[in-house]
């Protein structure tokens, strides 16, 4: 028997007990919806976990700062210490699944926008990896390499000046950086009360708000930087403290090409003697919690699409005493044995599938409905990135259709070779 | 097609009694012969025909069919045994009541994988000559008895069967019913050169036999080789 025929042959049999097949399908309809929304809730809470986390910074970037010394060991073996400098800088690009890396400069300054001042984080980076590290312009661009000590503000450095000579220094101060001239001056070790001349600057551009640590620091190319620390040391003279052994970069940060490798990229940079630090250490504890929750919502919906294989099974099983003389009759005048195996599998697989193709309908519906009362519920979204309680991807969908039609096939299997086993003879006399 | 039987025997177990259905029958039948196998209810003659169709196995004894032996099959290969070679007609008919009457008898040649178009177009002719031309597509409940036993006919026949089974195939019919669907099975069977095993109770069947089987409790009482009313009501004469 041609499988087309064996197809026409079983639709035609589930369409002749409409009823029956109907009252199945719902049972598996039921399942496979309640397995599609509870997974979907917990997609869903993950992914508003995601955002957040997403939101205090990239998860595929690790922060390396120089090992941890305690204080007594600092001054006798420095020797042994690992340093950030450029020949680190260089093992961690040859690392593997790494995309990029960026030096930090970290340094301490204030600015000055004519009466007004304020005193920031300046950090020296490399300008040409900034937007592998999304640094995105709200205002202005990104510095380059050819205009001097150009900045590029965080989006809430403008707030941050005062006047010291007013009595109410924090009052209505807000700067407008990209058109006020300012000037820089660095905060150095032990010489601060020494009269400066301030370096002067230009705002390339304001960053976009993101949240996170990018909107209360401000950023320059790292020569550019060093090149003003060289100077002023130079000025400085203080030649009978040369330092010895110092890091030369105060961190770095790595970004990694893929959000899985991200532990173990750490782990190779802890190996080798320096402190790594991503958001993703701290996601790997909840991860494991979420995979929980999961499991436990995922068996739920289970345990609906179990009872719904039972259903499956008994319906065919009862198909079969109804239609053992079917089968007898059939088997007689020249089915083989396997053409009615595969037609009670295809049927039984038939009601699985056409269940999924409803519970799916079904639960888009019902996500679409837990959606919208939990908006109204968070009084219209405060803003907090939660948007959507129940979330469900296509491969939420097809695996969801793939499952109840596996499930179908599995609760008719018995049935079907029950069917195939029935004796001819008796079969046919069967009334 | 001949076939050949060897010392077939047949024991069923009923509780603790062993009921010896058949106790060791040789026969042989010629291809394109017309096989009456006669005898009362109970006399072994349909474990007989269920044995040469392979729809049971027996307790012992050989079953050559185009010289194989069909006892020593497996049920997937009695399967496609039976699908290649082998049609039937039943007393009861065994029509399935969903289907047309003319995808009844396209029944066997879809197991057969054979397409569509042509299957259709060979079971409508079949159904023609059994004159149900008009009947193509109601379903066995839209049919009386004599119309349903030809559609049964037709499903026997259609494709290329080499040996047909009939199971008191008029058993359920009217005496003139049974007369004309007597003669349309001849008919077809002297077409197609077929060998056709008939069992039947009814003596009047016999008549139309090359080959009449007498069988009594189990074994072969007599066969007679040339179908003459005398023969038959001298067998009538011994039984009663």
């Amino acid at each position: 028997m041609t499988n087309r025929d064996l197809m026409v042959m079983g639709l035609s049999n589930l369409k002749r007990r409409k009823m029956r097949t109907f009252l199945t399908v719902l049972g598996v309809v039921i399942g496979a919806a309640s397995i599609i929304v509870m997974l979907s809730l917990g997609i869903g809470m993950n992914r508003n976990f995601m955002k957040n986390m997403e939101s205090m910074g990239s998860l595929n970037v690790i922060d390396v700062s120089p090992e941890y010394q305690r204080y007594e060991e600092q001054s006798s073996t420095t020797s042994d210490k690992k340093l950030l400098d450029d020949e680190a800088i260089e093992k961690f690009k040859n690392l593997e699944d790494v995309d990029a890396v960026m030096p930090i400069l970290d340094k301490y300054v204030t600015i000055k926008a004519g009466r007004l001042e304020s005193s920031i984080r300046l950090l020296g980076i490399d300008l040409e990896v900034m937007e592998e590290f999304d640094f995105k312009v709200g205002e202005g661009t990104l510095p380059t390499q050819l205009a001097n000590n150009e900045i590029v503000f965080g989006a809430h450095i403008s707030e941050q000046f005062y006047d010291p000579k007013s009595r109410n220094g924090f009052g209505n101060n807000k700067v407008d950086l990209m058109k006020e001239s300012l000037k820089l001056f660095p905060e150095m070790r032990g010489n601060s009360d020494q009269r400066q001349r301030g370096i002067n600057i230009k705002a390339s551009g304001i960053l976009e708000p993101d949240q996170g640590e990018k909107d209360w620091s401000a950023y320059m190319d790292i020569n550019s930087l060093e090149k003003i620390y060289e100077d002023i040391e130079r000025k400085s003279e203080d030649r009978s403290r040369r330092k010895e052994k110092e890091d030369k970069y105060q961190s770095v940060k790595i970004k990694v090409n893929d959000i899985d490798k991200v532990a173990d990229v750490s782990k190779k940079i802890n190996d080798m003697g320096y402190r790594a630090w991503s958001l993703n250490d701290m996601l790997d504890g909840m991860k494991k919690t979420y995979a929980g929750i999961q499991a436990i919502l995922g068996g739920i919906g289970g345990v609906s699409l179990f009872v719904a294989a039972i259903g499956i099974t008994n319906t065919m099983v009862m198909s079969i005493y109804e239609r053992t003389k079917e089968i007898g009759i059939m088997k007689v005048i020249g089915a083989e044995l396997k053409d009615i195996k595969k037609l009670f599998l295809f049927e039984a697989a038939m009601i699985g599938c056409l269940g999924g193709i409803v519970g799916m309908v079904i639960s888009f519906l019902i996500s679409q409905i837990i959606n919208k009362v939990a908006a109204s519920f968070m009084g219209g979204g405060m803003g907090m990135g939660i948007e959507e309680i129940s979330y469900i991807p296509v491969w939420l969908y097809l695996s969801a259709l793939g499952f109840s039609t596996f499930v179908g096939v599995l609760a008719g299997y018995y049935p079907a070779v029950k069917a195939m086993k029935l004796s001819v003879l008796e079969a046919i006399r069967t009334e | 097609m001949s076939i050949v039987i060897k010392d077939l025997k047949k024991y069923y177990k009923v509780g603790d009694q062993v009921v010896k259905a058949l106790r060791g029958v040789d026969l042989e039948i010629k291809k394109g012969e017309i096989c009456c196998i006669l005898g009362t209810s109970g006399s072994g003659k349909s474990t007989m025909l269920n044995l040469m169709a392979g729809l049971e196995k027996p307790t012992k004894g050989e079953i050559l069919i185009k010289n194989q032996d069909i006892t020593k099959m497996n049920e997937k290969e009695l399967a496609k045994f039976r699908q290649k070679n082998v049609g039937f007609v039943f007393q009861s008919y065994n029509l399935l009541n969903a289907l047309t009457a003319l995808e009844n008898v396209a029944l066997p040649l879809t197991f057969c994988e054979i397409p569509k178009k042509i299957r259709e177009k060979e079971s409508y002719k079949i159904l023609s000559k059994v004159g149900l031309k008009t009947h193509v597509l109601h379903k066995p409940m839209q049919l009386s008895g004599g119309q349903r036993q030809r559609v049964g006919i037709a499903r026997a026949f259609v494709g290329t069967p080499e040996i047909v089974f009939a199971d008191e195939p008029t058993g359920n019919l009217d005496s003139k019913t049974s007369e004309e669907i007597m003669k349309l099975i001849l008919e077809i069977t002297a077409e197609k050169n077929l060998t056709l095993i008939m069992v039947t109770h009814n003596r009047d069947l016999a008549r139309y036999a090359d080959k009449v089987v007498y069988i009594l409790d189990g074994e072969i009482k007599k066969v007679e080789n040339r179908n003459s009313e005398n023969d038959i009501r001298r067998y009538e004469d011994e039984t009663i």
